[in-house]
């Protein structure tokens, strides 16, 4: 998914480039941060066996208001528009249900369920990943009562491919729809949804032209959320919306705030993930970043059971993690963004120098420029620790600010030319430049010739197929748990194309390809996981088409009678579907 | 004054206009590049950007897309295409890229925030600053007038999201002694709006008041040397007459168009106010809307703020004619 | 002139300014006396010290800032030791102003007859319609046609002699005593220049006050005033009577200045002979006689007294006519009359 950028806001994450996608990650050294790569890595629930309800929280009651405190609102929570990780995150905890869903683990490095929410499992394939068919649960309802049947499961599914999806995350409608002419059920009124089908009323079926292993994982998107046709109003579509989940919305002023109350019509019974402890959840959208570390810290009056959306501000960082009182209340750990500096791996062809360049760069300079070290980590591998089949590894060990010596020996008798490092003419990208000249250019091994390029241009520039950057920088957050929307998206050669690449360092291994071609296939996507993260390490030993600088890390403050909360490791967010208000 | 009416609402709508193409122009000359920004930074191919564009009516070339603009403003327009159209009833300033949602809604929910700002602040700077300006000009010389010569170096100086930052650290968080910051409508809770406005008001309000401070006690020192405030005096009027009643009301006009200026380019300021305090208004709407490549939000608040501009000027033109007898609109 | 109790006594008068420049000696030692029904004309080029002399008898000089001495009595009081509450009861009400520049001294903002109603109301407790039946009886008495529509004119809508007109009524709206005018016609083409010294003549026939005429046209003086003071750099250099100091002048300053003036009588088209050079700086006046720069019949050097002392206002031999000048009298009257009188140029 996307992560959220502010305008104004300061990003910690000056690596990663100002523009949108991904910052966030953990720290090699924290333990338990990381997937154990002795456990599963991921759970998908075919058979339906995760229970319902959800069994309760321990220590939870119910009752009380929850109070988010957020820098502005939400982009969309019209449900097919959604992208943006704080929008899913609040939106499918709390009012949104989709046709599967993660049942996210409390424990950090515990295995990601994939399991059924609407659906009884989280999706059965008799072909191979063909045809995936989904049966609604008995119970279901929408907040006016009206039961919930696959036709308006269908009708969501069909708004995410016309206006009212163009926002959101597009791999089911083009698996399904390649050409995109379908514009959604307003536009193309009567005609079939491409590849998507009710039959009856409980259930759904998915047809695609070539197998997708990643439909489970697609449908957790709000994109499956259910819409009913007769009250779709496409004016009033992205504020007034029925909710399926525990709460449903009783007062929304745009840009002001967001109030939830319980939704009498959702049923425990039907759902493996979610609870109803608080009585209210509010969303104040007018609390800068400073502001929610401000008052969530001192946790007095309704602040004592607020959530910090924002990390905690980068001028408190030292005092929460100094006090000890405080940093109990700091929901921390790995998050799935990690940041790279690509080789272009047509330009720079020596593997010996690309290992060198990776001995070069100052890792600790970049963290000290993110804000420290409880927000960016030292990263060392291409997947981010809470990817599924994470391998923890170490192909080039160093101290923190790399290993000059190493890189000269490798450099011996080697002569490169200057390099060309482009980035994205910003504060940020600056800084992050500045400190890719100093890393390089030490001693002397490298020059390098910093290139900026205008923000509008930024991504095309560098996403076009023989352009002239020897090193960009970039960060990436996989779109669903699984190594294909991280390695399969960043590293497969046969994907690049002349324009819009996301493969940066242009990496085309034939022998990698293959390899990615296969896990992508396989229908055990647990197995899969695993042998991912041995392709990780294979590509850094080997290959190295990317300098790995930091992971991401999330930290943020929650109030003192805030319970059951804890660290999406999906969305790097509160995770809020355990969440209950202390007496 | 029909036909100063007529010519100076000319002039505005002349003003707004080149405005208007200005700001459309240099959008697009500029970085801005909507699609990019909501498509992020993966999965962004050219198909993706294509139809983001398409649904923002972004793919038209630049003069229909500003004439669409334009023609929606006073005729109102259909956004999208077919069955997802959306009416948008005059004046139509467009739907934001971001949200969709019609961008006259998202100004009048800002418009009251910084309304507010506006006008509290504006009436605690014009009290205290004149006043203070006035009394120290009176007292020429003085403690006063030292002390207020001094406010107005500080105040000048000191910058509302410095000033802002650290008031609401000390008074807010720290020692926990006044309120946090916040808008809720007078209408619902006036009490709750006072208390939630009283920071932004009296950061903003003591700020400005330098300024009046300044101009008022230059303003009125001119004044007071005036022949005719000599003449005030030659008739044996006690000093609280000839201060109030000839010196005050002769630099009133002076006042006056500071305040306009001030007024009117308070939008503007707002940017930095709304932001410091975290306050939904117009100011930081703006700012985000430029951030995010919000178009129709840019064009809005940057049309509105001239807007007020230009009105506060008719309305000082206006006040000079009242407060003067000598000048006649015309 | 002055013997038995005059209105106005002014007694050795100074008046310095402390400015960033230096102390300005704005008046440097004048003496002179007004009575009841007679005018006194103040003369001298503008920087002599007129303006600030008009203002120290109305006590109108802000006392933090000017060092005033000497006497000025007022009825007998003296107005230097008044407090600011009795002297409001003296302005307007005993001595009153008629201002240079109408235009400018009076407000813009107000109704003429709002300003005239407000001066009647300082010092009368009366009702303001009263006040206003006296404004405009005082408009009509200084020739304003339609004075109630008047009265509710502003000072931009009247012409520069209606104007005028209009500070008189104000000024005479509480029968004031003493009444000062300062270059009342300077900025009043001639023919109403006429006019206007006609009315205040008339004027103060009827209230029998006395007038202080400060300007610096001898034309003027010649004109309406009993007495002529001529001052130079802040002092008196010559007083008199009227028919004294014009027809029998013996300070070479007043002979530049009666040269200075195109005769009323005479030849409309005759140059004006300016006195060359220009007035000496108050802050750093020259030694000896301030006007020796300009002085065709200066005495200096070789131990001569005209850059060395200052001369003394010493009575001559006619009666009530004092001269400050080094030259001796006797010489002083037969150049006058044998350089001057005729050829009508001192230089
Ligand atoms: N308030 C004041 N402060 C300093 N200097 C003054 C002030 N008022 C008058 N002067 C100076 O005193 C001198 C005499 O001025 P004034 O009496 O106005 O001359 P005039 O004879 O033209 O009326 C001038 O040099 C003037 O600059
Ligand atoms: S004293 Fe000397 S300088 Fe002064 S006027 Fe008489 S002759 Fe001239
Ligand atoms: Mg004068």
């Amino acid at each position: 998914m996307r992560h959220r950028v502010r305008a104004l806001a300061i990003s910690a994450l000056a690596i990663s480039l100002a523009a949108a996608g991904c910052s966030k990650t953990t720290n090699s050294d924290n333990k338990g941060e990381g997937a154990d790569s002795n456990k599963k890595a991921i759970v998908v629930d075919k058979e339906g066996k995760t229970p319902v309800p959800a069994p309760e929280v321990e220590g939870a009651r119910k009752g009380g208001q929850l109070l988010i405190l957020q820098d502005g609102d939400f982009e969309h929570l019209s449900p097919q528009q959604i992208y943006v990780g704080d929008a899913i995150n609040y939106g499918t905890g709390l009012f949104h249900r989709t046709l599967t869903a993660y049942k996210e683990p409390v424990k950090q490095g515990d295995a990601i369920e994939v399991v059924g929410d609407l659906a009884t499992n989280a999706g059965v394939t008799t072909d191979g990943g063909k045809t995936w068919k989904f049966t609604l649960r008995d119970g279901i309802k929408f907040e006016d009562g009206s039961p919930i049947t696959a036709k308006d499961v269908v009708f969501g599914l069909g708004l995410s491919y016309g206006k009212f999806g163009v926002q959101g995350p597009q791999y089911l409608q083009a698996a399904a729809d390649p050409k995109r002419e379908y514009q959604g059920p307003t536009v193309d009124k009567g005609k079939p949804v491409p590849g998507v089908k009710a039959e009856g009323d409980k259930t759904v079926v998915i047809t695609l032209e070539k197998p997708e292993q990643a439909v489970p994982y697609w449908l957790t998107y709000p994109i499956s959320t259910p819409v009913q046709e007769s009250k779709f109003n496409n004016e009033k579509y992205e504020t007034e919306f029925q909710s399926s989940g525990p709460y449903k919305i009783k007062e929304y002023k745009r840009d002001s705030h967001l109030i939830l109350d319980r939704n009498p019509n959702w049923d425990p019974k039907t759902d493996p993930i979610r609870h109803q402890y608080p009585d209210t959840v509010k969303f104040d959208f007018s609390v800068n970043r400073q502001n929610q570390t401000q008052r969530v810290m001192a946790s007095t009056g309704e602040d004592a059971a607020a959530i910090a959306v924002s990390d905690v501000a980068q001028e408190n960082l030292a005092t929460v993690a100094a006090d000890p009182e405080l940093e109990k209340r700091v929901i921390q750990g790995a998050t799935p963004y990690a940041n790279y500096i690509n080789m272009n791996y047509d330009r720079i062809k020596d593997v010996d120098v690309r290992r060198a360049l990776v001995f070069m760069y100052d890792k600790s300079a970049a963290i000290k420029n993110a804000g420290g070290n409880k927000v960016a980590v030292p990263s060392t591998t291409l997947m981010a620790p809470v990817v599924p089949g994470y391998k923890k590894y170490d192909a080039y060990p160093m101290g923190e600010s790399g290993d000059v010596a190493k890189a000269k020996q490798l450099m011996t008798g080697k002569k490169v030319e200057k390099l060309t490092y482009c980035f994205v003419n910003t504060t940020n990208g600056q800084k992050a430049a500045a400190i890719v000249k100093a890393s390089f250019e030490r001693d002397n091994v490298f020059q390098v010739a910093l290139k900026p390029i205008d923000r509008k241009d930024y991504y095309t520039t560098i996403g076009k197929k023989g352009n002239d950057c020897d090193l960009v920088g970039s960060g990436w957050g996989q779109d669903w748990p699984d190594g294909e929307s991280t390695l399969g998206v960043l590293f497969d050669g046969t994907l690049i194309k002349d324009e819009g690449n996301n493969n940066y360092s242009y990496f085309n291994e034939p022998s990698i390809n293959a390899e990615l071609k296969k896990l992508r296939e396989m229908t055990d996507r647990e197995a899969a996981a695993k042998a991912y993260g041995e392709l990780d390490e294979k590509i850094m030993k080997e290959f190295v088409p990317v300098i790995p600088t930091t992971y991401t890390r999330h930290y943020s403050l929650i109030g003192t009678k805030v319970g059951g909360a804890f660290l999406s490791p999906l969305y790097s967010q509160v995770n809020v579907t355990r969440i209950f208000v202390k007496a | 004054m029909l036909r100063y009416l007529i010519k100076r609402s000319l002039i505005a709508v002349i003003t707004l206009l080149m405005i208007s193409i200005t700001t459309f122009w240099l959008f697009f000359a500029g970085s801005a590049n909507p699609a990019a920004q909501m498509c992020g930074a993966k999965a962004c191919d050219a198909a993706k950007i294509e139809r983001i564009n398409k649904s923002l009516g972004l793919k038209d070339p630049i003069h229909e897309q500003y004439g669409r603009f334009m023609s929606g403003i006073f005729t109102g327009r259909e956004i999208g295409e077919g069955a997802d159209a959306i009416k948008c009833p005059a004046p139509c300033l467009g739907v934001s890229f971001r949200t969709s949602e019609p961008v006259l809604d998202i100004i009048e929910r800002g418009l009251p925030v910084s309304a507010s700002i506006a006008v509290g602040s504006a009436v605690i700077s014009v009290l205290l600053g004149v006043s203070l300006g006035i009394a120290s000009a009176l007292k020429r010389g003085g403690w006063l007038d030292k002390f207020s010569i001094g406010f107005a170096l500080t105040g000048a100086s000191l910058q509302i999201f410095f000033l802002g930052l650290l008031l609401q650290m000390v008074l807010v968080y720290q020692l926990k002694i006044w309120d946090r910051p916040r808008y809720v409508p007078p209408s619902e809770d006036f009490l709750g709006w006072l208390s939630g406005m009283s920071l932004p008001w009296v950061t903003l309000g003591v700020l400005s008041a330098a300024t009046y401070a300044r101009f008022a006690r230059a303003e009125m020192l001119e004044i007071l040397s005036e022949d005719f405030v000599r003449t005030a005096r030659a008739k044996g009027l006690t000093p609280r007459a000839v201060n109030i009643k000839h010196a005050l009301r002769a630099s009133l006009s002076s006042i006056v168009t500071i305040f306009g200026l001030q007024l009117g380019g308070l939008l503007g300021g707002a940017a930095i106010t709304e932001t410091t305090f975290d306050m939904p208004g117009i100011g930081k709407l703006a700012v985000k809307a430029v951030g995010d490549d919000n178009l129709p939000i840019v064009m809005a608040t940057v049309l509105l703020a001239a807007f007020f501009v230009v009105l506060f000027n008719v309305i000082v033109d206006a006040m000079y004619a009242v407060i003067d007898p000598r000048v006649k609109l015309s | 002139m002055a013997d038995q109790n005059p209105y106005l006594q002014v007694k050795d008068l100074r008046v310095q300014f402390k400015t960033e420049d230096g102390v300005v000696k704005a008046v440097d030692g004048v003496s002179f006396a007004v009575e009841r029904g007679k005018t006194l004309g103040i003369v001298g080029e503008s920087g002599s010290g007129k303006s600030v002399t008009s203002l120290s008898i109305m006590g109108l000089h802000n006392r933090k800032r000017a060092a005033m001495t000497g006497e000025i009595l007022v009825d007998g009081r003296n107005i230097l030791n008044l407090p600011e509450e009795k002297l409001r009861e003296v302005r307007g009400q005993q001595v009153s102003m008629i201002f240079q520049d109408p235009l400018s001294a009076l407000h813009p903002f107000y109704t003429i007859g709002h300003q005239i109603v407000e001066a009647h109301q300082v010092h009368h407790k009366v009702s303001k319609k009263e006040s206003r039946k006296r404004a405009i009886e005082m408009l009509d008495r200084v020739g304003i046609p339609q004075p109630a529509k008047r009265a509710d004119q502003y000072p931009h809508e009247f012409s520069g002699g209606m104007r005028q007109r209009a500070m008189i009524a104000m000024s005479l709206v509480n029968n004031p005593n003493l009444i000062i005018a300062d270059e009342p016609t300077t900025a009043l083409d001639v023919t109403v220049q006429a006019q206007i010294l006609d009315l205040l003549l008339d004027l103060q026939r009827e209230f029998n006050s006395a007038i202080i005429m400060i300007t610096h046209d001898l034309g003027v003086i010649s004109q309406i005033a009993d007495d002529v003071l001529v001052m130079y750099g802040g002092r008196a250099v010559e007083t008199g009577t009227v028919e004294s100091v014009m027809r029998r002048p013996q300070h070479p300053y007043t002979w530049g200045l009666l040269s200075s003036v195109p005769s009323l009588h005479g030849d409309a088209n005759e140059d004006l002979v300016p006195i060359k050079g220009n007035p000496p700086s108050l802050i750093n006046l020259p030694s000896g006689c301030a006007f020796n720069p300009r002085c065709r019949y200066a005495m200096l050097g070789d131990g001569r007294p005209c850059d060395l002392e200052i001369p003394q206002l010493l009575q001559v031999q006619e009666r009530g006519h004092s001269v400050a000048c080094h030259l001796p009298e006797q010489e002083r009257v037969q150049t006058y009359q044998q350089d001057i009188a005729h050829s009508g140029v001192a230089q």
